[in-house]
């Protein structure tokens, strides 16, 4: 909103909510383009229709982003609440390369907690997602299979959203950089395990709602899951005391 | 395999067809049949039509739409819609294609949703990394206009609504 009046693109407090006072002081309502994509669809043929598709609570299609380690990465829609991951993965995207197996996955773009690969049986729709322990957000699954770091993985993440915070709190423009930080000196075999307890005291601390907006909390429930779930990856970066660490 | 061999695209339906992106492709597809729905019926009638059908945002919150159209304060007739189209979240790119090919659904979407809220102006806020869909919305918005599908007196009803295309410059 702030960007549209021509302001620096900063979130805004709520309340006032947007359809109070949004944009120029206005009533705003603020939709997602593939929101809005749905509306004619749902006028022109009904809401019968529209219900026929997808689940109770989650009811039409979704499109998914595909990237990462599978064969046929792509926009693939779906009908909420049918497939599981695993359909998803392996049967439109063809597998993953090298039939190796899938270590971990983001359900819904990167600021969506990670799944592990034996959580692949989540149905795909709002209500099973979140009964996962994560969120359908905007629909990117990003597939990572067992050749992946994720110490690398959450250092490149770190680091897009430390790019991207737009600096008005202070828990997501610090939090990010140290995140960047000690997750590098973490790649690097530099860390001491402190270091990877940190990060999980970050991720825990930008999140639970302590930032401004959702960047924030995005890029710590992203990382905090990683840390949690996959401590080990973490750990096996701790530098050893002959490593030359001084 | 059962399960994927039934899905059938409603959103991507007009993706791959010739000139999906011009007017004339899109209304040969039945496409502003929903904005004439629309039309026939009160802003509340739509809103309510919304909600019943369960729609959820697709941004990432997944907060029911007809909830949040129902939120503008009445009579209105000084709001906006903000339509969000500055995806940039890591690994995810299905709005583009939406936009690259089937900009009209875009703008039927945004036009039905500012009937229902009462807002005169609906803005899309594109990210300024999309050129294409850019261009396509651009050329979009004046064959629509010239059709009286948005602008003065849509569809020779009381209803008028400007869509404007704002580019993102990287927020």
């Amino acid at each position: 909103m702030n960007s549209i009046e021509g302001l620096r693109g900063t979130p805004r407090l709520r309340p006032p909510f947007p359809a109070q006072a949004g944009v120029y002081g206005r009533p705003t309502t603020v939709n997602n383009a593939e929101t809005l994509c749905n509306v004619p669809h749902i006028l022109k043929n009904g809401v019968a229709w529209y219900r026929s598709m997808g689940t109770e609570k989650s009811p039409g299609t979704k499109i998914f982003s595909v990237s990462g380690h599978v064969n046929r990465p792509g926009n693939f829609e779906i009908e909420l609440g049918k497939l599981t991951f695993r359909e998803l993965i392996y049967d439109l995207c063809g597998g993953v390369p090298g039939h190796r197996q899938v270590k971990a996955f983001h359900p819904g773009g990167s600021s969506a907690p990670l799944l592990s690969g034996d959580q692949l049986d989540t149905k795909i729709d709002y209500e099973s997602i979140a009964a996962a322990g994560s969120m359908l957000g905007s629909g990117g699954l990003i597939v990572m299979d067992d050749t992946v770091d994720l110490t690398w993985a959450a250092l490149n993440l770190a680091k897009f959203y430390h790019h991207e915070s737009c600096g008005k709190c202070t828990p997501c423009r610090e939090g990010s950089g140290w995140m960047v930080d000690l997750l590098d000196h973490l790649h690097h075999q530099r860390g001491s395990a402190r270091d990877v307890e940190m990060v999980g005291q970050i991720a825990k601390n930008l999140m639970n709602g302590k930032c401004f907006c959702l960047l924030g909390d995005s890029l710590g429930m992203s990382v905090g899951s990683a840390v949690q779930k996959f401590p080990g990856d973490f750990s096996a970066h701790v530098a050893q005391p002959n490593m030359g660490r001084t | 395999m059962s399960a994927v061999a039934t899905l059938k695209p409603v959103l991507y339906q007009n993706l791959g067809k010739p000139d999906s992106h011009t007017l004339q492709g899109y209304v040969a597809n039945g496409g502003y049949q929903g904005l004439k729905v629309a039309l026939e019926k009160s802003p509340d009638e739509v809103i309510k039509l919304v909600q019943d059908s369960g729609l959820r945002g697709r941004g990432g919150a997944g907060f029911p739409t007809g909830l949040k159209w129902s939120f503008m304060p009445k009579p209105g007739g000084n709001g906006f819609l903000c339509c969000n189209f500055d995806e940039s979240e890591p690994g995810t790119c299905n709005n583009r294609y939406l936009g690259e090919y089937d900009p009209h659904l875009m703008l039927e979407g945004c036009a039905i949703a500012c009937y229902a809220i009462r807002a005169p102006i609906g803005f899309i806020y594109i990210r300024g990394e999309y050129v294409p869909a850019y261009q396509r919305l651009a050329q979009a918005i004046i064959e629509a206009e010239a059709a009286h599908y948005i602008g003065q007196n849509v569809l020779g009803s009381n209803f008028s609504v400007q869509i404007i295309l704002h580019r993102g410059a990287g927020a």
